[in-house]
């Protein structure tokens, strides 16, 4: 897209605050047109009322005021200072509303425009496929959502209103001025020509160097991220001097660019000052060279109104080269604003796609092939099973073999390259994705959280989830203890400015958000895999339960947690080597015997010592049967509310 | 100038509790003085050079109301050359003065804030690792970060700006006294009611700035979350909701505030011009009456008028400076609390090293409790000995107290009772360095530094060559991995290590452990779980590492614990029992039950 398509798109946006667009603009435009009246008023107070002499030139913006001249003719001159220092005042109260009507409401549709857009971007990006998220950086669509969007806000409240305000100004100020006298008009103006372009390399520079400045205090700030969260390793390795000299030397690297940066600003703000009063300076010399020679209908008047002019559009030009910047900036926020917008969404409902209404939870794969975009390799290759109601499928593999882009399918959050995966019949790209997704319990590797209450976080599947089913979920997934261990209990706040919870704490609370909704498929993703082994042996057990009367998936590392599972997969390089239950796979005598053995070496060990020991492990322990008693308690709350 | 502050407020180190304004504080200020006392000589020629600026913004509208009053409106060329060419000198001694000014103010505040950020940094590296528990991150970048960058503008702009402002406030009133009584009245009253505008506005605007801050920061913050959880937010169907609160409440409410502190700022700035041009209006009236009296003369009356628009500048730099210094009390305390954070184990003063040691520990009657209470961590009354070259195996619950007796013995702590000995030397009494520099640590989860794979693991031993690194990392078994990443050795490790997998970075931290060849190893085993191939892999990597070196570890792996030469069983912070596997196994305690529950 050109710069042009995107300029004209970002305005688009001003349409439904046109109302207030045309009220600021008209503002604007109101504005400036006493801006330049009250200088003439001066002029004319001087020419007229004090020295008393007629103005040699009769131009044009004598018209504003033509009036009061006859006044001064017809009732002298106290009256005449009467009515113009009136008229000063009710130009300045108008001044005053005029400029209020543009400043507020230029900025204000700014505000608005940047509100629609980030909703845009915020519903954009929450409905991207997981194909989308994973080729693109979530930190950058992040910055791009904060600060493009910000600075688009920046161009119309600062960029667009005193781009045009700096435009109208200096055009009506030099019309006047020319129609006035164009010789002194030229004098006065010729400095400012240089200074707008002098302007306009100050900001190119400062621009560039405040971004480095900006990025050399943020790495300041991650090497302090890194110094304190990695502080054990620091003082292990007692590497506190090291860590002293690596941040003094950014530090001082940052002393050195910002004192550039500071010393553009100690040179321009001066030197731009001078200029203008350089051409103030020219004004008046020439002015009273004019005047003296009587050349070019100058006065005293006149002089002194150049003079103000000089010093109007002196300001804004001073920092017209930020204006361009700003414009030019927006321009390149907009393209990546846009992309994010225009970017095709891969898996979005069909025109007719179908509400499942309910569930019964028979998932089929029928020759699935997968490859992600942008890549070759498949990493899944012609899966077929099926998974009936209330069935475990278990599926097993090396790191990489494919099994979380298996299970990836089922809700959809992929699709697939060839072949179909469907539930209850249905293939997943004909269904409403919500009407799936809303019926699928999702228990992802790392159990993310959201910073919000505990109990915001059980329900977020479900946000007006009753209290106790809130209790019943967490007590279902072994969390319930824990939480009420808090001061706050289910109100305790996660995350940011909150409580850290351990990484089975996390997990549990992930397995209870996943529970409330009361899937019918259950999909639970190494659920288990960062806790320690205690915490894992609960978890399972209160998993077992759960997973009852549910089509459940489930990956796992450790063999020993999927012995029970009706069916497990065990998958290679995307391939489905071997397919059976426990017994059937050991007696397969391949891959996952050989791995089922490396693992549980250990644990036969064990069994064996316990066995010579004497001891009997196959009992329940009694924290089972309460968690037992926890699931059912459970159930009997959600058949209560309806089974949703 | 405006523009270019808008542009430039891209500050978004400052978090969000941290916005009071604190009233006048003796102790902050003192201190803040004690930092620029080395800069004593620029911050008193800044003044004089200020002296500069402030004639030259007093010293303009005169000249030029004299150069038209006797020069134009005499028709006497010269006396306007005259007029113009002093009224350059003065504003060109008055940028000269300005641009020195700002560059020695400048130099000044820079290298203050520079060495605040050093001190901080310093500060926060010889504190105890508790203190990291109790102060997050993100609150130690908002102090280092954000707050000495308030006190960095108030240095480089608020001091001296404060003195010229004042001053040219107080140079124009003089000069309209001195030129004329009844106008200066009308300007006083211009002053008296712009002063009031300004600061009524100075109170709005912190509230409102204060406001949008909030509501940007909840934004932004809603923005990153909802974007790193969106996997989760579609696997339960949330987009709706989510979107619906981010529209009707987190950004709506951005968008008031900053609606709200739109109509503050337009509100003050129309403000001023309206009061500017009746201003203007009343001196021309009361002006021109006096100058037709023959009472004055144009000289004045420009001048008067001229002088209106210099009031306003000061005035409101001055009520913008009043916010600014509220704020730099409030950074101040909170940054000068933190350099005070005190740092809990000290050296003696004349500590001797400890000698290079063979590496046998012992624990005699230790005890220690963490200062809040809690019985979290606590340590009571244990005594061990331990070997030179034997495995420790540390095992109990989740607040045993495992970590806080490995904590104790690296001296992250120094104990309450009883003391450590190793090779018969106390570690209380030896400087920490020549301690831990003869230690190696292999934590829980890995912590990798931004760098590449190559900066990580000589993180070991800086002075070690790649090759060193290199038979490190090939002696753990992670040459391989490490050779199939893109660039090897020199692949940038990215934030957190994300490249990598949990096992991989394990095994990183072996090689970096191995390379600083320590006499006594502490490891926290990690209880991720880890293919089977890689833990292979780390399983022989360890026996590795362990080899021939005093050992602590405390474990979560079944093979660990059974290799060990001794199983320390904790519960409470008391040592149950200890002993090897099989002793404890057939002893019937605390470790064969927890042994049954886990297996």
């Amino acid at each position: 897209m050109s710069g042009f398509v995107i300029w004209k798109r970002m305005m688009a946006y001003l349409k439904p605050y046109g109302k207030w667009a045309f009220l600021a603009f008209m503002a604007l435009v109101f504005s400036n047109v006493l801006v330049i009246i009250i200088p003439t008023i001066l002029r004319d107070v001087i020419d007229i009322g004090i020295i008393g002499e007629m103005p040699l030139a009769v131009a044009s913006p004598q018209a504003f005021v033509a009036p009061l001249n006859d006044l001064a003719m017809t009732y002298g001159k106290p009256d005449y200072m009467l009515i113009a220092g009136f008229l000063i005042v009710g130009l300045g109260v108008l001044r005053g509303i005029t400029g209020f009507a543009f400043r507020y409401f230029g900025e204000k549709l700014s505000h608005f425009i940047a509100y629609d857009i980030r909703n845009e971007v915020y519903n954009k990006v929450q409905n991207q496929s997981f194909t989308y998220h994973d080729e693109s950086q979530t930190g950058t669509i992040i910055t791009r959502a904060i600060s493009d969007v910000d600075e688009i806000q920046r161009y119309f409240a600062f960029g667009l209103m005193d781009g045009l305000n700096t435009a109208m100004l200096v055009i009506g100020v030099a019309m006047i001025m020319f129609v006035t006298s164009p010789v002194l008009a030229v004098l006065g103006l010729l400095p400012l020509i240089p200074l707008a372009f002098f302007s306009r390399g100050f900001a190119l520079f400062v621009d560039p160097a405040w971004r480095s400045v900006m990025e050399r205090l943020q790495k300041l700030g991650n090497y302090l991220q890194e110094n304190s969260t990695g502080a054990e390793v620091v003082r292990a390795f007692t590497r506190e001097e090291f860590e002293i000299n690596k941040f003094g030397k950014e530090n001082e690297t940052l002393y050195h660019d910002h004192m550039r940066l500071i010393n553009r600003w100690a040179t321009y703000l001066p030197t731009s000052a001078f200029i203008i009063a350089f051409s103030t300076g020219l004004v008046l010399f020439f002015g009273a060279l004019m005047e003296r020679s009587g050349f070019g209908g100058v006065t005293v008047g006149v002089v002194v109104a150049f003079n103000a002019y000089v010093f109007l559009i002196a300001q804004p030009i001073r920092f017209l080269g930020f204006v361009i910047l700003l414009i030019t900036q927006a321009i390149s926020s907009g393209r990546r604003v846009f992309e994010i917008l225009d970017a095709p969404e891969l898996i979005a409902d069909k025109p007719n796609a179908v509400v499942l209404e309910d569930i019964q939870g028979i998932v089929q794969f029928k020759d699935v092939n997968l490859t992600y975009a942008n890549t070759t390799q498949p990493v899944l290759k012609n899966i077929n099973f099926t998974a009936h109601p209330g069935e475990v499928v278990a599926i097993v593999g090396a790191t990489g073999s494919g099994k979380s882009s298996l299970v990836n399918l089922i809700p959809r959050f992929y699709d697939v390259t060839e072949g179909g995966v469907t539930i209850d019949g249905y293939d997943v790209r004909d269904v409403k994705l919500t009407s799936i997704r809303d019926r699928i319990g999702v228990v992802l590797q790392s159990s993310l959280l959201f910073s919000a209450t505990i109990r915001e976080n059980i329900a977020y599947g479900k946000p007006n989830a009753s209290e106790e089913e809130i209790i019943a979920a967490a007590k279902a997934a072994n969390a319930h203890g824990f939480i009420s261990e808090f001061p706050d209990g289910y109100n305790t706040r996660v995350g940011e400015r909150g409580v850290t919870l351990s990484g089975g704490q996390k997990q549990r609370v992930a397995i209870a958000r996943s529970l409330l909704i009361n899937p019918r498929i259950l999909i639970l993703d190494d659920s288990t895999s960062s806790v320690d082994t205690k915490t894992e042996y609960s978890i399972q057990q209160a998993l077992s339960i759960i997973m009852r009367g549910r089509t459940t998936f489930i990956i796992a590392q450790r063999l020993n947690s999927v012995k029970d599972a009706d069916q497990i997969l065990v998958l290679k390089d995307g391939e489905i080597i071997e397919q059976g239950r426990h017994e059937q796979l050991l007696a397969l005598n391949g891959y996952y015997a050989e791995t089922y053995r490396l693992q549980l070496a250990d644990q036969e060990k064990v069994r064996n010592e316990l066995l010579a020991l004497g001891e009997i492990i196959d009992e329940p322990t009694p924290q089972t049967a309460d968690m037992r008693l926890a699931t059912d308690e459970f159930r009997a709350i959600l058949d209560e509310v309806g089974g949703d | 100038m405006v523009v270019a502050q808008k542009i430039n407020r891209k500050d978004k180190n400052v978090d969000i509790d941290d916005i009071e304004a604190a009233s006048f504080d003796w102790d902050v200020t003192k201190r803040l003085l004690g930092y620029l006392v080395p800069y004593k000589r620029n911050i008193y020629i800044a003044m004089v050079m200020a002296l500069f600026s402030v004639l030259s913004t007093v010293a303009g509208p005169p000249i030029i109301g004299w150069a038209v009053d006797e020069g134009v409106q005499n028709r006497d060329l010269l006396l306007v050359a005259v007029g113009v060419i002093v009224y350059l000198v003065i504003q060109g001694f008055g940028a000269v003065g300005f641009h020195i000014q700002v560059k020695l103010m400048s130099v000044a505040g820079q290298r203050t804030i520079q060495k605040l950020r050093d001190d901080l940094f310093t500060h926060i590296n010889y504190l105890s690792i508790g203190f990291f528990s109790k102060y997050e991150t993100g609150r130690l970048i908002a102090r280092t970060i954000g707050d000495v960058n308030v006190l960095r503008e108030a240095i480089n702009w608020g001091i001296v700006g404060t003195f010229r402002d004042v001053l040219t406030l107080i140079g124009i009133i003089v000069t309209m006294l001195v030129i004329n009584l009844p106008l200066t009245f009308v300007s006083l009253g211009v002053v008296l009611v712009l002063a009031l505008i300004a600061n009524i506005w100075r109170i709005y605007a912190r509230k409102t700035y204060l406001r949008v801050r909030e509501s940007n920061a909840k934004v932004n913050m809603e923005l990153a979350e909802a974007f790193n959880g969106v996997r989760v937010t579609q696997a339960f169907d949330r987009q709706k909701h989510n979107y619906k609160r981010f529209t009707d409440d987190i950004d709506m409410k951005n968008r008031e505030s900053n609606v709200s502190a739109t109509m503050v700022a337009a509100s003050f700035f129309s403000s001023i011009e309206l009061v500017g041009g009746v201003a203007t209006g009343v001196l021309i009236y009361v002006g021109g009456m006096l100058v037709l009296g023959q009472e004055l003369s144009i000289f004045t009356l420009l001048t008067f008028v001229l002088y209106i628009d210099q009031l306003f500048f000061p005035i409101r730099m001055l009520a913008q400076r009043y916010n600014l210094f509220q704020s730099v009390m409030a950074a101040g305390a909170k940054i000068f609390n933190l350099l005070d954070a005190p740092i809990e184990v000290k050296d003696d003063p004349n500590a001797p090293q400890l000698p290079k040691i063979n590496g046998h520990v012992q624990f005699e009657g230790v005890s220690f409790a963490y200062d809040d209470d809690s019985d979290d961590g606590i340590i009571q009354n244990i005594s061990l000995d331990v070997p030179v070259g034997s495995t420790v195996a540390l095992v109990g619950q989740t607040g045993a107290g495992k970590s806080t007796l490995i904590k104790l013995l690296m001296r992250s702590y120094d104990t309450k009772q009883g003391r450590i000995l190793i090779d018969g030397h106390d570690i209380s009494h030896v400087t920490k360095k020549s301690l831990r520099q003869q230690m190696g640590v292999v934590l829980q989860e890995t912590h990798l530094f931004s760098g590449t794979v190559m900066d990580n693991i000589r993180y070991g031993r800086l002075d070690a060559s790649d090759q060193e690194v290199i038979d490190a990392a090939t002696a753990v078994g992670a040459d391989e991995f490490v050779m199939r990443l893109p660039e090897g050795y020199h692949t940038e490790v990215r934030e957190g290590g994300a490249l990598l997998s949990a096992g991989q970075k394990q095994l990183l931290s072996f090689a970096r452990a191995l390379l600083a060849d320590p006499r006594i190893l502490i490891l926290d085993e990690a209880t991720s779980n880890i293919d089977t191939q890689t833990e292979k892999i780390i399983q022989t990597a360890l026996g590795r590492l362990l080899e021939g070196r005093t050992s602590f570890v405390i474990a979560h792996r079944l093979s660990t614990i059974i290799n060990a030469d001794l199983i320390v069983v904790l519960d409470h912070g008391q040592m149950m029992e200890a002993g090897t596997h099989a002793e404890l196994l057939a002893k019937g305690g605390m470790y064969r039950s927890m042994y049954i529950m886990a297996h």
